[in-house]
């Protein structure tokens, strides 16, 4: 009974005062953090880490709970940075309402997309994906219209809230991002514990058996496709709005669709936490590569492909669930560590309270 | 009273093999109905067919008068036909609860409700106490017990039951069989294709015999032992298993 006791204790109590107390920390770490740190390059690293927990985590809902492997989610960044820079550039449309086009394109996009490739099992759908991306990315490429291979650059206007354009400061970049890595995060708080989130799990652990039990498996992984694809449109619309120019080589590439599912792999699939940590361990790593290795070859633009092919073969041989496996085995090890120290201490109790009755 | 189920001709071919060859039955309400035949005969076929995996090439099948031949699995489902897999399919990674509340969950959108619903069924095949563990840590017994509650929390009218106890040892088959038995006394038709004997003579109200894709038998389990027909297509040097 001491035993289970003490193994319950650590979760327990983080569960109740810990846990309020480790949000607050985190939320007043969050929001304060640009107050902190006001150089550009603490705030950048941070849009970044944040903007990439977002686009893993909406690949996530795909990838990780309904166990469909996209790596053409560039596709749907790419809409997202087309849609709003275009609207802007021809029509003089807000890129917030360009967002939302985006949004609703990115839609479209899903059924012409998942109707196909839905058809296609496991590794084919993944294969099928990287044809769909490479194709969209060829296609922006020859159109002049959407500025081709030159790629197009996000008109400047007055900075403001209103244009989504920051010239002075980071710092609003860095809420914006906070928001939309916040939304898909709740977003998928909330499908993990709904029927669909159920649905998605029960077609990533069997589609047959999904669907004896009555789960239309095609509707659902459209679904998916859907609200995975809505949130990474979003990104690419802020990614545009940050950078001010978008290329085909920078918002659909194969390599950014493979990051994306990289992130999410590395952190832990099918978990609300994973994602985010693969942002917060990966991207600091390509950042910072890119920053001190700029000296070497190439800017040291590569250096961060070799460090994640490594992480990627550590961690499929020694944790295959991702650093959030890593993290529960941590945990595990205290905890039992914890029940020990409470195990001797309780005995050692009894002990002496037995101590001087028995002599 | 018209049948709960009606095969009217159905048949199968892959290829020039015809595994279900115009075959015609029909499962009435509250009886446990068997199906026993050779390996190869074309038992898990016609499950395949009547839960919409396979689409019969000719005949038609109705389900209380209502015809779902051609239609999908999941469709079927939501009719009201459950079934079970002849190699175990349950969803490895969630535990035994969030595998029966997927099943309980075609009925309700809610999955509080479909939580409640989840552990009436674990309750009543005995899994209440595993509950929280992994199904993949389950033994063969356990593993096909949460398939059968998974598929009960669906809320079926008929449960096809493909094999559910090879694999067991007697114990546990005796278990599985106060538990079909149970499962009718719910109300559920039961369907069952099994090739331990002396399980599905005792269990049985009537068994229908399948040999090379054909019927070749359909009688009360007393009759079908003495079938001249079945005792040389299949029992024949086969019935010690009782022994």
């Amino acid at each position: 009974m001491t035993q289970e006791l003490a193994r319950r204790s650590i979760s327990e109590n983080l569960s109740r005062w810990g846990k309020v107390l480790l949000g607050v920390i985190l939320a007043a770490f969050l929001l304060g953090y640009p107050f902190v740190f006001t150089g550009p390059f603490p705030q950048h690293l941070m849009i970044r880490i944040f903007l990439f927990a977002a686009l893993a985590q909406a690949w996530n809902i795909l990838g990780g709970y309904c166990g469909q492997i996209s790596l053409g989610h560039a596709v749907f960044f790419g809409i997202g940075a087309y849609t709003s820079t275009i609207l802007l550039i021809y029509w003089h449309l807000s890129p917030w309402l360009g967002m939302v086009v985006g949004v609703l394109l990115s839609l479209v996009a899903t059924l012409l997309i998942g109707y196909p490739t839905f058809r296609l099992a496991g590794h084919y759908f993944a294969i099928a994906t990287i044809a769909v991306g490479e194709i969209a990315r060829v296609l922006v490429t020859n159109w002049p219209f959407a500025g081709g291979a030159v790629g197009l650059y996000v008109p400047l206007l007055p900075e403001g809230l209103r244009t989504f354009e920051f010239h002075t400061t980071k710092v609003p970049y860095y809420y914006i991002s906070l928001l939309l890595l916040l939304a898909v995060t709740t977003t998928t708080w909330f499908l993990e514990r709904s029927r669909a989130g159920y649905y998605f799990r029960a077609i990533k652990a069997d589609p047959d058996a999904a669907r004896s039990l009555g789960i239309p498996i095609h509707r659902y992984k459209l679904l998916a496709l859907a609200i995975s694809g809505a949130f990474t449109a979003m990104g690419g619309t802020f990614y545009a709005q940050y950078v001010l120019y978008i290329d085909p080589e920078s918002v659909l590439p194969l390599m950014l669709s493979v990051i994306i599912c990289l992130v999410a792999v590395l952190g832990g699939v099918g978990t609300l936490w994973g994602p985010i940590l693969g942002a917060l361990v990966l991207i600091p790593l390509s950042e910072g590569t890119r920053v001190y290795l700029a000296g070497m070859g190439g800017a040291g633009r590569a250096f961060d492909l070799i460090v994640y092919g490594a992480l990627i073969v550590l961690m499929s041989v020694f944790e295959p669930t991702g650093l959030i496996g890593l993290w529960r085995r941590i945990q595990r090890a205290l905890e039992v560590r914890v029940s020990y120290a409470r195990l001797a201490a309780a005995r050692r109790g009894e002990q002496t309270v037995r101590g001087p009755g028995s002599q | 009273m018209p049948a709960l189920l009606r095969l009217e001709e159905v048949s199968k071919r892959f290829g020039g093999l015809v595994a279900n060859d115009r075959i015609s039955l029909e499962v009435q309400e509250g009886e446990i109905l068997g199906l026993i035949g050779p390996n190869g005969a074309g038992k898990t076929t016609l499950f395949h067919c009547i839960s919409g995996f396979y689409t019969p090439d000719s005949g038609r099948i109705f389900l209380r008068g209502q015809e779902i031949t051609g239609k999908s699995p999941e469709e079927i489902a939501q009719h009201g036909i459950a079934r079970t897999f002849q190699i175990v399919r349950i969803f490895k990674d969630l535990t035994v609860l969030d595998n029966t509340i997927v099943g309980a969950l075609l009925r309700t959108r809610s999955v509080q409700e479909a939580k409640k619903k989840a552990v009436q069924i674990l309750e009543f095949t005995g899994l209440k106490d595993k509950m929280d563990r992994l199904a993949a840590h389950l033994t063969i017994a356990d593993k096909k017990r949460l398939e059968l509650s998974r598929a009960l929390a669906t809320d079926p009218v008929l449960l096809l039951l493909d094999e559910t106890m090879a694999g067991l040892n007697p114990q546990e088959i005796k278990e599985a069989v106060d538990l079909i038995r149970a499962i009718r006394e719910r109300g559920i038709t039961v369907f069952v294709v099994e090739h331990v004997m002396e399980a599905i003579m005792t269990v049985c109200d009537r068994i229908i015999v399948l040999d090379y894709g054909r019927k070749i038998a359909d009688d009360v389990p007393a009759n079908i032992a003495t079938n001249e027909e079945v005792i040389k297509a299949y029992l024949g040097e086969r019935y010690h298993v009782a022994g």
